[in-house]
């Protein structure tokens, strides 16, 4: 090898390249559909395979414009500049504390825990209607250092969230997409109007978005992805 | 990055315990096991990307090496093994540059990164000149990588920059044997001239 193939290896080292997407699960996505000529962008690509994949009614839509994603009854915005919530945020409308049996009869959907966390140290419920029927379940673990919040999956948004990019990522909870959000992020409740209500802005931790049977989660805590996809899996 | 689903574990072979082989993937994959596929997207996206970037498709890499994946698996049937499955692929990436290059008529050059220019200060006086120097030289050789043809850039992108064999090369672009070994002698030649008239423009 002469002096200049040296150099050109040498250089390679040099060449600016940047850090390799993570193409898994969107590969697999358009694998799973039908075939079909197309280059899309990579954002307009989730919108029409995401729609495929889930049905319709909680059908996540991703607006390329916006960067706004919405799924599984969360809205998540990809933002350089976040809202920073306040210092004291408000807890969700209407949130109580009950016995495991009586959150379970305060909801519409079944309340299922995760085997691998075993039976939560306090149940949450929040935002009841008219006829005292509440809209999300709370199950809290480690003193409320990781909780998991439950909503009915065909009702519209519950949660905001905002996050830095790159944001979100696609992963899968037993074979169905899922939405990793690594690291803080600001979050919100959004009421039964499709209001967000600010004041219940906070700093969250890392999240996972996942559905399982008609009913939404998110899972917030100091866990890694690979651990929070483990905990969605045990739900029973 | 993790396989998504970690209970049903396909890096492994269930009898033996050692992580399968790209070729037991492939064969895995084409009785239509998508996770076998997913783990031979996640063990290649890495060159994959690696190579369209190289090859000029900037910005565009992500939907270009996606596009490769997906068609790939489509036309897994046609890979006969006869090239590792790595270069097969990066035939596919380097086609799907190429007709990218074709839709949107320009192609993104080589980047140097920021740091070839930039001698951190800490370096001793000798080595802060000589690193100048060796930053100075990276600059120019790169400026005459992009004044090549276009064919003589790629088959210096793959045997130097991706370290592809001789025979990788001939399956990543597509070229008969002669014509990889001569286009290489070919765009060496070429950029040592360009290199020798650079140098004597500076003295």
């Amino acid at each position: 090898m002469d002096d200049l193939e040296r150099e050109l290896r040498d250089l390679s080292a040099w060449l600016e390249t940047p850090d390799a997407p993570d193409v898994t699960a969107s590969v697999r996505v358009r694998l799973t559909r039908p075939a079909r000529r197309w280059r899309p962008l990579a954002a307009a690509a989730l919108v029409a395979v995401v729609v495929a994949v889930v049905p319709p009614t909680r059908a996540a839509v991703a607006d390329a414009v916006t960067g706004l994603l919405r799924f599984a009854g969360v809205s998540i915005a990809t933002t350089p500049t976040p809202t920073l919530p306040g210092d004291t945020p408000s807890p969700l409308p209407g949130q109580r504390t009950l016995a495991l049996d009586e959150a379970q009869r305060a909801v519409r959907f079944p309340i299922r825990q995760p085997a691998q966390l075993g039976p939560p140290e306090r149940v949450l419920v929040a935002d009841p209607d008219a006829t005292g029927t509440c809209r999300v379940a709370t199950l809290l673990y480690d003193g409320g250092a990781l909780r998991i919040d439950a909503f009915d999956g065909r009702l519209n948004l519950a949660f905001h969230k905002e996050v830095m990019p790159p944001g979100a990522a696609w992963v899968q909870v037993d074979g169905d997409f899922a939405i990793w959000v690594d690291g803080p992020h600001a979050l919100s409740y959004v009421d039964r109007a499709g209001e967000v209500r600010q004041e219940t802005a906070r700093l969250a931790a890392s999240t996972l978005i996942w559905q399982m049977g008609d009913v939404s989660y998110r899972l917030e805590g100091a866990v890694g992805r690979a651990e929070a996809i483990e905990i969605a899996r045990s739900l029973r | 990055m993790e396989p998504p689903t970690r209970g049903r574990c396909h890096e492994c072979d269930p009898n033996g315990g050692l992580p399968l082989d790209d070729d037991a993937l492939v064969t895995r994959a084409r009785a239509g096991d998508l996770e076998a596929y997913d783990l031979l997207v996640a063990r290649h996206t890495a060159s994959a990307h690696r190579t369209a970037v190289l090859l000029g498709a900037g910005s565009d890499s992500e939907d270009v090496i996606q596009e490769a994946f997906v068609k790939a698996y489509r036309k897994l049937s046609r890979y006969r093994g006869e090239s590792s499955f790595r270069s097969w692929l990066l035939a596919i990436v380097a086609n799907e540059t190429r007709n990218l290059h074709r839709s949107r008529g320009r192609r993104d050059g080589l980047v140097l990164r920021a740091a070839a220019a930039d001698p951190t200060s800490e370096i001793a006086e000798d080595g802060a000149v000589s690193a100048v120097l060796a930053g100075e030289r990276r600059a120019s050789l790169v400026e005459a990588l992009r004044q090549l043809p276009v064919r003589d850039r790629e088959v210096i992108v793959c045997r130097f920059f991706l370290d592809l064999s001789e025979e990788e090369t001939v399956a990543a672009l597509g070229w008969p044997r002669g014509t990889v070994k001569s286009r290489t002698s070919r765009a060496l030649a070429k950029l040592r001239g360009l290199l020798d008239r650079e140098e004597v423009r500076h003295g």
